[in-house]
């Protein structure tokens, strides 16, 4: 997993909960990192996982609502970060149709150790959107976040539904008001 | 946890994570920096590409202009045609020769514009075809200029195909040969006008050759009735002392007059190409004593000795004769004309007929044949002229009979043959004409030796009076009645019954009616010639076996068809007739004994002589001696003289030494001198 998810997730748990939180959670997990993470770096996705346990249990909010909100956040971080993948693209429908296809081929050129998930969309005949989600590490909340953040940036409103589909594929189900 | 502590850990934290940013900053710009090296030497290569390419181009370019330069300058005309046939490039020079303007040939068919009525249909096409087929091609053609003269071009086309085999364009090259052309056809004309005049010439040629076979001819059969009449008074045995020297003479002229025809005739026939040599098998040794019988009365006259020295080597088994596959008649002439050559250059000495088998292989045998004189020499300068024909008859007319060509005919007779004559002399001291033959032999069992002592002799001075057995018929054909009534007049004496005819007809009736021995018959007759008679009784059953002799004067203008026809004879007499051959070949084909008229000598020899047998045989050894060594045949007579120490050792012992020295002529006349002395005829 990237490092800057690791390093805008510290800031966000810093900003909502406090520099002691971080100290936490790092101290509990006892990751082999210890907590030490550069934006550019690459690290075990397991350490993630670590950190949301142990900030689970030291803020008592569930992890899926943590990734959730935490997606939110990172889209944020990550269009101001990388506006040149988002040109040309007017509504989450047209950034979402390009992501599979053409963001996400991009991001493994510039990071070739990058292990990005499937994230596929699929135009409905009522104008619905699927977005169908397939990874090993099961990051679906922050999946879900990510879309909620989208949506924010673009300024939009959109109802998201969630099930399981075909494998162990997730579909997520846009339909925007 | 103390707060400093908690500090501490932060800061070691971010620490950790600043260095790990570091490296991994580090890193990528050495991929970065790596990538750029080579991105950099890819340019660089990339420039070095464009450079070369550049250059290339720089001078394709150049090169393009000087072709196109020297194309368009030429004096050849250049025209480019494109896949519609259509002129899409032409030049200056086609312009001048055509004289279009290069605007109005590019975009037309250059055929259309430039050929016309008189163009050859046949090139015309041969040129659509390969400009179909895109074949390279080169052709002469005539064009016509804008303002209608025509004019000859040669044209050499080449189609041009691009890199992957596709053709791209017609690149036809013009050069102008309207001189040329007129200078070849005026060239072919004097050709041709030449080959017409070599063609009369050659006609004109042969009419003379026909002309002197014909005259020949004409003039051989009266010659037939004066040596023919001359030897059977000569040989007659009642005639003066002093008119039998007359018709010696008489007889001589003659036969110098024959040789002289033969030999003009001869060499009208080397001249004009028409003589042919006709191989058949003959007796080598029987041929070479025939012609030494021939010649031998020359050198007999002269007083020379003639030697016939025969050397067949190791090549012929015993009791076995060599029989040669080579034009005999052409060789007997070539031995005949250098022996007679001698014989006349030579005053006194010897003439030598040398032959060796030197080679035997295959079947083929190689002859040495010389002919060796004791003469007068050739000074060196006049050996190179020696074989120049009509040369000795400008020069030496008044010292030396004959027509001068003998040793012409001679040379180009063995040049026929294959070798030419080599030439060695010494003045004073000799001269000797060799030469070599090489053709095919086999062999016969000698079964008898062809002289017959018991009758030789005598013929030299008398025709026989008789012979044994049955009296034989023959039938005499032949269109001219001299030589019929000449024929009768030989041989009637001896005892044939004979009957005329004039021609194939009237024969062909009377050997219907009745029974004949022999027929002889001449060959161009009126009404039925001897070809068509001869065919007609061969193709007859009961005739088919009768011998027939032909008795021509034809023989040198015969054609190869007319000798094939020839071959249906069962021999052959050439005219004038020669007695000796004649009776020869009666004899042989008759198988007759002849019978001699006994002289007074004789008459009175045999009266006195009481023990008959003995003596008749001991003198018909002396005669065939005497006989082996007129003609020069020294090894024959090497072998049968030793009998003689049985009969006279002192003699022998005489005659050996003569014999040692191949003097042949001191033989005979010692031979001749015994006989005298003790009464032997």
């Amino acid at each position: 997993m990237k490092g800057m998810v690791f390093t805008n997730f510290l800031d966000m748990v810093e900003d909502k909960f406090g520099i002691e939180t971080v100290d936490a959670i790092i101290e509990d997990s006892d990751i082999p990192s210890g907590g030490s993470y550069t934006a550019v770096g690459t690290y075990p996705h397991t350490e993630m996982v670590a950190l949301l346990v142990s900030l689970e249990k030291a803020v008592s909010i569930p992890i899926p609502q943590l990734m959730k909100v935490y997606g939110e956040h990172l889209f944020g971080i990550l269009a101001n970060g990388y506006p040149v993948l988002l040109e040309g693209c007017e509504t989450s429908r047209a950034l979402l149709k390009k992501l599979d296809g053409v963001i996400h081929v991009e991001v493994q050129k510039l990071y070739p150790d990058a292990e990005l998930p499937r994230f596929k969309a699929i135009e409905k005949p009522d104008g619905k959107l699927e977005m169908h989600y397939l990874s090993d590490r099961h990051m679906e909340d922050l999946a879900e976040g990510l879309l909620t953040g989208c949506f924010l940036h673009f300024n939009e409103k959109a109802n998201i539904t969630r099930e399981s589909g075909y494998d162990e594929t997730i579909v997520f189900t846009i339909s925007y008001e | 946890m103390e707060e400093s502590e908690k500090w501490q850990k932060r800061y070691q934290r971010e620490r950790k994570a600043r260095t790990e940013a570091e490296q991994l900053l580090e890193e990528k710009s050495l991929a970065l920096y790596t990538k750029t090296q080579e991105l950099d030497e890819l340019v660089a290569k990339q420039k070095n590409l464009i450079e070369e390419r550049t250059r290339e181009l720089a001078t394709a370019s150049e090169e393009a202009r000087l072709l196109s330069d020297a194309v368009s300058r030429t004096e050849n005309g250049v025209i480019i045609t494109g896949p519609d046939n259509k002129v899409i490039w032409a030049n200056q020079a086609i312009c001048k020769i055509s004289g279009y303007e290069t605007e109005e040939l590019i975009g037309s068919v250059p055929g259309h514009v430039l050929q016309g009525s008189e163009s050859e249909q046949d090139v015309r096409k041969y040129m659509r075809g390969k400009i179909r087929s895109r074949e390279p091609f080169e052709a002469d053609i005539l064009n016509y200029h804008k303002e209608g003269h025509p004019y000859w071009i040669h044209l050499q086309a080449t189609p041009v195909l691009d890199e992957a085999g596709n053709f791209k364009y017609f690149v036809a090259i013009q050069s102008d040969i309207t001189e040329e052309r007129e200078t070849r056809t005026k060239l072919v004309s004097e050709m041709k006008r030449a080959n017409i005049m070599a063609k009369r010439a050659k006609e004109a040629n042969a009419a003379k050759t026909k002309f002197l076979a014909t005259m020949s001819h004409e003039l051989r059969t009266p010659l037939n009735g004066i040596i023919g009449y001359a030897q059977i008074l000569e040989k007659s045995g009642s005639i003066e002392e002093k008119a039998g020297n007359q018709i010696r003479i008489m007889r001589r002229s003659g036969e110098h007059l024959l040789s002289l025809i033969n030999d003009l005739l001869d060499i009208s026939k080397i001249e004009a190409g028409s003589h042919n040599l006709t191989p058949s098998r003959f007796d080598l040794k029987g041929m070479l004593q025939s012609v030494v019988e021939i010649i031998s009365s020359k050198a007999y006259e002269k007083g020379l000795e003639l030697i016939l020295d025969y050397n067949e080597g190791k090549f012929v088994p015993d009791r076995h004769r060599a029989r040669l596959f080579a034009d005999s008649r052409a060789l007997r002439q070539v031995l005949i004309n250098l022996l007679g050559n001698a014989i006349k250059f030579t005053d006194k000495g010897s003439v030598t007929i040398k032959v060796e088998i030197t080679d035997f292989r295959g079947e083929n045998a190689i002859l040495n044949i010389s002919v060796i004189d004791t003469g007068r020499g050739i000074p060196e300068d006049k050996i190179d002229t020696l074989f120049d024909a009509f040369k000795q008859v400008d020069e030496e007319r008044d010292v030396i009979q004959g027509s001068g060509l003998g040793l012409f005919i001679a040379l180009r007779l063995v040049q026929e043959m294959g070798d030419e004559i080599h030439v060695g002399s010494t003045l004073g001291v000799g001269s000797s004409f060799s030469f070599k033959i090489e053709c095919p032999m086999d062999f016969t069992e000698d079964r008898k030796s062809s002289v017959d002592p018991r009758n030789r002799p005598n013929e030299e001075k008398f025709f026989p009076s008789a012979y044994d057995g049955r009296t034989r018929r023959l039938l005499i054909v032949d269109d001219v009645e001299d030589n019929r009534n000449f024929l009768i007049d030989l041989l009637q004496p001896i005892g044939f019954e004979l009957e005329e005819a004039e021609n194939g007809t009237e024969a062909l009736k009377k050997i219907k009616n009745s029974k004949y021995d022999l027929v002889l018959s001449d060959v161009i007759m009126p009404f039925m010639s001897g070809y068509d008679l001869i065919k007609t009784l061969r193709a007859d059953p009961e005739c088919k076996d009768l011998c027939v002799i032909a008795v021509s004067a034809s023989l040198m203008q015969l054609s190869t068809l007319e000798k094939d026809k020839m071959k249906n004879f069962d021999g052959f007499i050439s005219k004038p007739v020669q007695a000796s051959e004649l009776l020869a070949t009666l004899r042989n084909k008759l198988e007759l004994d002849w019978i001699y008229p006994e002289t007074e000598e004789e008459k009175s020899s045999a009266s006195q002589n009481q023990e008959g047998s003995e003596i008749s045989s001991e003198s018909n050894y002396l005669m065939r001696l005497h006989w082996l060594a007129r003609i020069g045949d020294i090894k024959a007579f090497k072998t049968e003289f030793k009998a003689l120490k049985d009969i006279d050792e002192d003699f022998y012992k005489r005659l050996s030494i003569l014999v040692r020295g191949y003097k042949a002529q001191q033989s005979a006349e010692a031979i001749e001198n015994y006989m005298h002395e003790h009464k032997h005829g």
